[in-house]
């Protein structure tokens, strides 16, 4: 047994700035790392941000296997509930099953507006009908290739080599409850997908775009960029659009 | 799902102050709120304060089944890594489990100090383990007394403090697990410690505290005892004489 139980660099972090709170949340069998970049590029733009660790991620695949959807949307609870701490406003973002998450705390928390990255609205797989049944005979689901156009963040991206399958068929229980959840959001919502995600395939930003009833809704797609956008090549023309979308909804406030 | 998923107690709490921040963590089967007396004494001392979540606690007693002492130790290493992010000093306060898993932190991360409040110490044998493992399968969660009362508005919190009111078998055997690695690594911690426990709390073997000085590797460690306390200090009547003796340790750091 080593420690400390998170892998060094992957930490979830905290950086101080002004009364505007923005919440970070990285994605399945990912690490808050993968979003400290934008992070990074939000404090020196004066907000307060925290970058929050989902249940059971960044330490070993094992842990995974033990925590639920209901563990990670606790997680969220966690940062919300600490970030309002020491900030008036609260925005939240993140990044693919982040960006999920984002979307089911902006219907369900007191946040201003929220920015979802790359996110799933459904994975169309029949076989996942069985995943659970599945998963104690088969623990273990090989990634597909990955789709960076950026390998230096590649070569140092920190996730699990593999996808715990009980975890999977969590992912599908939470995504269901964020399809219910999209039409229940009030508040200004931006999403941002790369045309060239073969993760999580562009058709879902339209699919989510068309179930958001909110009366701000809007639009931001990237090429040059896999499903890691925070991570690569066009990463700061999603930096300043989410930058840029978060200001215009706290000064009409 | 009913939203916020955490109890209202269960909240994890972050109240800014100075450049030294406490985390402050429950014990085993309570939440935040069981702290709040000292963190606002703390805070009004002018630290700031992290009042942390553990995992598995504050929301419902179905999730300290399917987690353990690794998703605690995690919640304490996240705190660590938010408040170094506003801090520059950091001390661990823990309150019975949670004493146990500051010092198990304590014996990793390079923190500025460690209070123990009411922390049990002793080893458990294998076969005490095995025993409880047979009949957590049978009675996986356990009213903790017949006749204490669930609060009238929320069947997850007992009627006078902020806790479950159930135990999980399960739980207790990860407390049982994490209290043996510690014991191995109390000579690891070279931190300051403080341990307070009180000579009239029936709820861990007396000798807990004597067990802890002794076998700790800090060169500077010392020992409060109380009298006519119950096991939670924290929450006693007599409190603020507890209070008053963890502000002086730390006011030495």
């Amino acid at each position: 047994m080593s420690y400390p139980l998170t892998i060094p660099t992957a930490e979830p972090f905290l950086f101080s700035g002004g009364p505007v709170g923005v919440l970070l949340i990285h994605g399945f069998t990912g690490a808050p790392k993968e979003m400290r970049w934008m992070g990074e590029y939000l404090a020196g733009k004066g907000y307060t941000v925290l970058g929050i660790r989902l249940a059971g991620h960044a330490t070993t695949p094992e842990d995974m296997t033990r925590a639920t959807w209901k563990d990670w949307v606790a997680s969220v609870e966690d940062g919300l509930n600490l970030l309002s701490g020491v900030t008036k406003t609260q925005v939240v973002s993140g990044l693919s099953m982040g960006g999920a998450l984002s979307l089911y705390a902006a219907a369900h928390y007191p946040v201003a507006a929220a920015a979802a990255i790359s996110a799933p609205y459904a994975i169309n797989d029949p076989r996942l009908k069985f995943i659970r049944l599945l998963a104690p005979f088969m623990p273990k689901v090989a990634k597909g290739a990955g789709d960076w156009h950026n390998p230096e963040a590649a070569k140092d991206h920190v996730d699990y080599p593999y996808n715990p399958t009980h975890a999977i068929a969590e992912l599908v229980d939470l995504l269901k409850e964020v399809r219910s959840s999209i039409p229940l959001i009030k508040i200004p919502t931006l999403l941002v997908h790369s045309r060239n995600d073969t993760g999580v395939p562009p058709e879902n930003m339209d699919k989510i775009y068309a179930a958001l009833t909110t009366a701000r809704k809007e639009r931001l797609w990237v090429e040059d960029s896999g499903h890691v956008v925070v991570r690569e090549p066009e990463r700061f023309k999603v930096f300043e659009a989410v930058d840029a979308f978060f200001r215009s909804v706290i000064t009409t406030q | 799902m009913k939203t916020p998923y955490l109890i209202p107690d269960g909240k994890p709490v972050l109240l800014p102050g100075g450049k030294t921040g406490c985390i402050l963590v429950h014990g085993f089967t309570a939440m935040p709120k069981e702290m709040e007396y000292l963190s606002a004494d703390l805070n009004q001392r002018g630290y700031s304060v992290l009042s942390v979540r553990l995992a598995g606690h504050g929301s419902q007693a179905e999730d300290l089944i399917h987690l353990g002492w690794r998703d605690w130790l995690s919640s304490v290493e996240d705190a660590y890594n938010l408040l170094k992010g506003i801090c520059d000093k950091v001390i661990l306060i823990g309150q019975s489990l949670g004493g146990i898993v500051v010092l198990m932190a304590a014996s990793y991360l390079p923190v500025n100090g460690v209070v123990s409040l009411s922390t049990p110490c002793s080893r458990s044998s294998d076969r005490d383990t095995r025993w409880m493992k047979v009949i957590s399968l049978l009675q996986p969660i356990r009213i903790k007394d017949r006749h204490m009362r669930v609060h009238p508005q929320d069947p997850r919190l007992e009627e006078n403090y902020p806790a479950y009111p159930f135990y999980a078998l399960h739980a207790t055997i990860e407390v049982r697990t994490l209290q043996n690695i510690l014991i191995d690594r109390l000579p690891l911690i070279k931190a300051p410690v403080l341990i307070a426990q009180s000579h009239t709390d029936a709820n861990i073997p007396a000798n807990s505290a004597g067990r802890i000085y002794t076998d700790l590797g800090s060169e500077r460690k010392e020992m409060a005892w109380f009298e006519q306390m119950d096991h939670s200090m924290v929450r006693d009547p007599n409190r603020q004489q507890v209070f008053e003796a963890v502000a002086a340790f730390l006011s030495t750091l």
